[in-house]
C-alpha cells in the first residue's frame, strides 16, 4: 500500500470490472467537464438488464429496457401513474384512463376538481405534511359538494372514508400508514372511474369501489378514527358511519396492493429481516392486516362449498343406509353409516343454524367459531379417553412404550385444545407449565384430610383384575378398529394381559405400582391422604432422586450461573447474586409472592439453600438448576439436577403425607408407576 | 468513517444515497440488487412498509474484490426522503464515506431538491463531516420523464441549483430501467475508496 498510483489504478480497475458488466446502454449521459464520465464510454452489457418488478406501473418501463443487441436510446415513457404526475394535471392525460369520455353526470367544474384532487393527492404522496393533507381535504369536500354525494351511494362512502383517512393523517402525519397516499390515489381513481362510467359494467365499478373502500378502512386506525377528528369540510351525512354492507365486498386482494408489495418482496424473500429491524419500525398495525372483510368472504366461500358437499354426501349415503338396513348381514355397516349420517347431519345443522338458507346473512367468522368450538368438544373427549388409557398403561408393567406414545398423543391433543381455546376467545387450560412462573392461581385448595383405613391406599386404585379386564377390552377394541401394526400391537396387548390375569389370579401382589404404593403406605399406615392436593406438579431430579415440586411455590427457576461446587459451603444464597448485570432489575426475575417485594428488599434478601435428604442417592451433576420456592414470607433455594417438567396428577395417584412437618418433603406420591417425594415449604 | 480491519485486511466503506422523497433512492438499490450476481453482493436489507416509501433505511452490501491485498466492501444505504424523518437521515449519515445525491427532475420538486441538499449539508455537519470534503456524485434521476409532457428541469437548471458549488460529477439516470445506475455507483465507489484509502490507509501505512 505504499504506491499510491498503483492503489488508485487498482481501485479503478476493480470498480470498472465489477460494475461495467451491469451498465445499461445509455446514450445521453453527460458529466461535468472536470471528470470523465464512465458512462460516456461504450457500455458493455454482458447481461440483459433485470426485469425490475418494482411496481405494477413500472412494468411497461421495464419491458422497454434495451437489450444488449438492440439498444434503445430512450425507454418508453412510463404511465403517469408510475411516476409523480405533473403539478398541473389539467395539461396531462389522466393516468388511469387516457380514453375517458366525459360522463354526463359530472358537473362542469367536476372535472376540474377531479384534476385538482389528483394533483393534491400526488403532492401528499411526495410529502405527507399537514398543509398538503389539509389542502386535500378541502378539495375533497369541494368534490363531494359539487357532485352531491351522500353516504347511501357507494361513491359517497368511498369519498367519506377518504376524508376520514386524511383526517387521521392530518392528526398525526408522522404515524400515517406508509401506503396511505397510494391507497388514497387508488380510491380517487375508483371514484373517478365510477363517476365517469368508463367501466364496462356497473358491477365491476362496484367491485373497484368496494375494494378501495375496504383498503381505506384498513388504513384507519380505530383509535384515531374513534377519537373523532373533526371533519369540518364534510356534510353531516358524510360524517356518519358508512355501512360497508351496502356495497359488494372485494373477493380478493386488490391488485394495486399486490403491486406495491412487490416492490419490497424480493429482499423479503431473502429473509433480509432476520436482523429484527422489522420490529424497530413502528408500522401501524392496521396496515399489516388484510381487510377483515376479505377474510370473512373467503371463509364464507369455503363454508358454503363445504355445506354443499355435506348435502351431496348425505344424498349419497341415504340409499346406501337403506340398503344396509334391509340386509341383516350388513348390520355393522348400517350402524356405521347411521353414525356417519348423524355426524354429517349435525354438521349441516350447525351450518344452517349459523347462516340463513340464502347465505345473505351468513356470518363466516361466527360459523368458524362454532365449528372450532365443536372441534374443541371432540378433542376434549379424545383427551379424556386417552388419559384413561394412559393411566392404565402407566400402571401396568411392560406398557412403558404405549404409555409414552399415548402421553405424546395426549399432549399433542391438549396443545391443540389450547390453541383452539385461544382461537375462540377462551383461556388455555392449566395443565401446561407456565415458563414465566405466572401461575393463574394456586392449583388446588388443600383437600380435607380423609381418614381411611390403610387398605384404602391400595383400594384407591381400581382392582387389578378390573384394570386388566379393561385393558383386555381396550386391546380388543384396538384389534377390531385398527389395521396393520396397531392391530398387531393390540393383539400383543391382549395376549399379555390374558397371561397377566392368569398370573394375578393367585398372586398376592397385584401390580408393580400397587406393590410400591402398598410398601410406602405400610410405613405410614396410621393416617394418610388418598387424594393428592395438587392437580399437577413440577417433576425434576434433586440429589439424584426424582422429586415433585409444589408449583404454586416456585417463584424462580433458571439454570444456575454458578457450578454446583460453588454452593458446597454455602448455607444461604443472596438473591442479588442473580443479577447478571449491575442494572438487572431483580423484581423482574421473580414471580409470585417474591415479585411483590421491592428492589432493595430483594437485594438484601438471603434464602437458605436446601440440602437433599441423606436418603437421596446424591447427584454428580456439575451444572445445576436453581429453583426458588417462596411462600408466606419464607423461601428456600433448591439446586436441582435438571429443569422442571410439568406433570399432571392422575386421580388414582397414591398420596402419602410426610411424617415430619419440619421436613421439606410434604409427602410421597405414586403416579404413573413412579414414586416420588414432593417438595413443599409450607 | 470506514471500518478497516487490518487483521482480516478488510475495508468497509459506507455510501449513502440521499435525496428528497420519491426521488428514486430505493429504486437505485433495488436495481443494483436485482442486477448483480449473488457473489458480488449481499442480501438487501429493507423494511417492508407495505408501501413504497422508506421509513428507516435500506442497506445493500457489495463486494468490490481485492485491491492491494485488501478486501473492499461497499455498503450502500438509503435514507428516508420525507422531511419528517430528519433524525433518521442524520443517523444513517453517521460514518458515511461517500454520497450519492439523487435529484428529482420534476419542476415541482425543484425547491425540494435544493432543500434536500441543504438538509444533507446540515446533517453532515451534525456528524462532523463536511460536504465539500466528502466524495459525492449527483444523479439526476427520472430522465425518462423528459420525453413526456410532464414539466421537468433541464440539466442546466439542475446543475445551477445543485452543482454550482459542489462542481462534482453528475449522471442522468432512469433508475427503474437501470440507465445510469451503475455509472453512478461505479463513480462513487471509486471516489469513496480513494477517499478512504487516502484518509485512513495511506496515512496510517506511511
Amino acid at each position: 500500500m505504499t504506491d499510491k498510483d498503483d492503489l488508485f489504478k487498482g481501485i479503478e480497475e476493480a470498480a470498472n470490472s465489477l460494475f461495467d458488466q451491469y451498465k445499461v446502454t445509455k446514450t445521453e449521459t453527460t458529466s461535468s467537464d472536470t471528470t470523465p464520465t464512465p458512462a460516456e464510454s461504450p457500455t458493455s452489457t454482458a447481461a440483459a438488464p433485470p426485469e425490475l418488478e418494482l411496481e405494477i406501473e413500472e412494468k411497461p418501463a421495464v419491458k422497454t429496457t434495451p437489450a444488449p443487441s438492440k439498444p434503445k436510446t430512450q425507454p418508453a415513457p412510463p404511465k403517469p401513474k408510475a411516476q409523480p404526475a405533473p403539478p398541473k394535471p389539467k395539461a396531462q392525460p389522466a393516468p388511469p384512463q387516457p380514453k375517458i369520455q366525459p360522463a354526463p353526470q359530472i358537473p362542469e367544474d367536476g372535472e376540474h376538481i377531479f384534476n385538482e384532487l389528483e394533483e393534491t393527492l400526488l403532492t401528499i404522496d411526495w410529502e405527507v405534511n399537514q398543509d398538503n393533507i389539509a389542502k386535500g381535504r378541502d378539495v375533497l369536500s369541494q368534490l363531494i359538494a359539487a357532485h352531491g354525494w351522500v353516504t347511501t351511494s357507494p361513491v359517497g362512502q368511498v369519498a367519506a372514508t377518504m376524508d376520514k383517512v386524511l383526517a387521521s393523517m392530518f392528526k398525526s402525519p408522522e404515524n400515517s400508514p406508509t401506503s396511505a397516499p397510494s391507497q388514497l390515489k387508488n380510491a380517487f381513481l375508483a371514484i373517478r372511474e365510477s363517476t365517469t362510467g368508463s367501466k364496462s359494467s356497473e358491477g365491476s365499478s362496484d367491485i373497484v369501489l368496494s375494494t378501495a373502500l375496504s383498503n381505506l378502512q384498513a388504513l384507519l386506525d380505530p383509535k384515531i378514527s374513534s377519537a373523532g377528528f373533526p371533519s369540518q369540510n364534510l356534510s353531516d351525512d358524510l360524517q356518519a358511519a358508512t355501512p360497508v354492507e351496502s356495497i359488494p365486498q372485494p373477493v380478493e386482494e386488490p391488485s394495486f396492493d399486490l403491486g406495491l408489495e412487490m416492490s419490497v418482496e424480493e429482499p423479503a424473500a431473502e429473509q433480509a429481516f432476520d436482523l429484527g429491524l422489522e420490529m424497530s419500525v413502528e408500522e401501524p398495525a392496521d396496515e399489516l392486516s388484510s381487510p377483515s372483510e376479505t377474510v370473512a368472504d373467503a371463509t364464507v366461500k369455503v363454508l358454503k362449498s363445504y355445506n354443499t358437499l355435506i348435502g351431496k354426501a348425505l344424498k349419497l349415503i341415504s340409499p346406501m343406509e337403506n340398503l344396509f338396513a334391509s340386509r341383516p348381514d350388513m348390520a355393522k355397516l348400517h350402524t356405521a353409516s347411521k353414525r356417519l349420517t348423524a355426524s354429517l347431519t349435525s354438521q349441516q345443522k350447525l351450518l344452517s343454524g349459523t347462516f340463513s338458507s340464502d347465505y345473505s346473512s351468513y356470518d363466516g367468522l361466527g360459523t368458524l367459531n362454532s365449528w372450532l368450538e365443536s372441534q374443541l368438544e371432540v378433542l376434549k373427549g379424545c383427551v379424556r379417553r386417552i388419559s384413561k388409557m394412559e393411566k392404565l398403561f402407566a400402571k401396568t408393567a411392560g406398557y412403558e412404550k404405549l404409555f409414552t406414545r399415548s402421553k405424546q398423543i395426549r399432549q399433542t391433543l391438549e396443545n391443540q385444545v389450547d390453541a383452539i381455546t385461544v382461537a375462540v376467545g377462551g383461556t388455555p387450560s392449566q395443565h401446561q407449565f407456565d415458563l414465566t412462573g405466572e401461575y393463574p392461581a394456586v392449583i388446588q385448595p388443600v383437600t380435607p384430610q380423609v381418614e381411611e383405613a390403610p387398605a384404602a391406599a391400595v383400594s384407591a386404585v381400581a382392582s387389578p383384575e378390573a384394570i386388566v379386564d379393561q385393558c383386555i377390552d381396550l386391546a380388543k377394541a384396538i384389534e377390531d378398529n385398527t389395521t396393520d401394526s396397531p392391530q398387531t400391537t393390540g393383539l400383543q396387548i391382549h395376549k399379555t394381559l390374558v397371561k397377566l390375569k392368569t398370573a394375578l389370579s393367585g398372586a398376592a401382589i397385584h401390580s408393580p405400582g400397587a406393590a410400591a404404593a402398598a410398601a410406602n403406605a405400610a410405613g405410614s399406615a396410621a393416617a394418610h391422604n388418598t387424594k393428592c392436593r395438587w392437580d399437577w406438579l413440577l417433576k425434576t431430579s434433586w440429589g439424584g432422586q426424582l422429586v415433585g415440586i409444589a408449583p404454586e411455590q416456585v417463584v424462580f427457576e433458571s439454570k444456575s450461573a454458578f457450578p454446583a461446587n460453588a454452593f458446597k459451603d454455602l448455607t444461604f444464597f443472596s438473591l442479588k447474586k442473580l443479577k447478571s448485570m449491575p442494572w438487572t432489575n431483580l423484581q423482574g426475575l421473580f414471580s409470585g409472592e417474591l415479585a411483590e417485594y421491592d428492589k432493595s428488599a430483594l437485594s438484601n434478601m438471603e434464602l437458605e439453600i436446601a440440602r437433599p435428604p441423606a436418603s437421596f442417592p446424591g447427584s454428580s451433576k456439575k451444572k445445576v438448576y436453581m429453583v426458588i420456592l417462596f411462600s408466606e414470607g419464607s423461601g428456600k433455594v433448591y439446586l436441582v439436577d435438571s429443569a422442571t417438567e410439568a406433570i399432571s396428577v392422575a386421580e388414582e395417584a397414591l398420596w402419602v403425607p410426610g411424617s415430619s412437618p419440619q421436613s421439606d418433603i410434604a409427602g410421597t406420591l405414586t403416579v404413573y408407576g413412579s414414586t416420588m417425594p414432593i417438595v413443599s415449604i409450607d | 468513517m470506514a471500518l478497516i480491519d487490518l487483521s482480516k485486511k478488510e475495508v468497509h466503506c459506507k455510501v449513502v444515497y440521499y435525496g428528497p422523497g420519491r426521488c428514486g433512492k430505493t429504486t437505485n438499490l433495488l436495481y443494483i440488487h436485482k442486477a448483480m450476481d449473488d457473489k458480488d453482493r449481499g442480501k438487501m436489507l429493507t423494511i417492508d412498509t407495505k408501501g413504497d416509501r422508506t421509513l428507516f433505511f435500506d442497506l445493500l452490501p457489495l463486494n468490490l474484490g481485492k485491491i492491494s491485498g485488501f478486501d473492499i466492501r461497499i455498503q450502500l444505504y438509503t435514507v428516508p426522503g420525507q422531511v419528517m424523518y430528519e433524525a433518521t437521515r442524520s443517523l444513517v449519515l453517521k460514518g458515511c464515506d461517500g454520497l450519492v445525491y439523487v435529484a428529482d427532475p420534476l419542476k415541482v420538486r425543484q425547491e425540494r431538491n435544493i432543500e434536500g441538499l441543504e438538509d444533507l449539508r446540515r446533517n453532515l455537519e451534525k456528524n462532523h463531516l463536511n460536504l465539500k470534503e466528502m466524495p459525492i456524485v449527483l444523479q439526476y434521476n427520472k430522465r425518462d420523464l423528459c420525453d413526456t409532457p410532464v414539466p421537468t428541469l433541464s440539466i442546466e437548471e439542475l446543475e445551477q441549483d445543485l452543482n454550482s458549488q459542489l462542481n462534482t460529477t453528475y449522471f442522468e439516470a432512469t433508475a427503474t430501467t437501470g440507465i445510469g445506475v451503475f455509472e453512478t455507483l461505479s463513480e462513487i465507489t471509486k471516489k469513496t475508496v480513494r477517499y478512504v484509502a487516502e484518509k485512513h490507509l495511506l496515512t496510517s501505512v506511511d
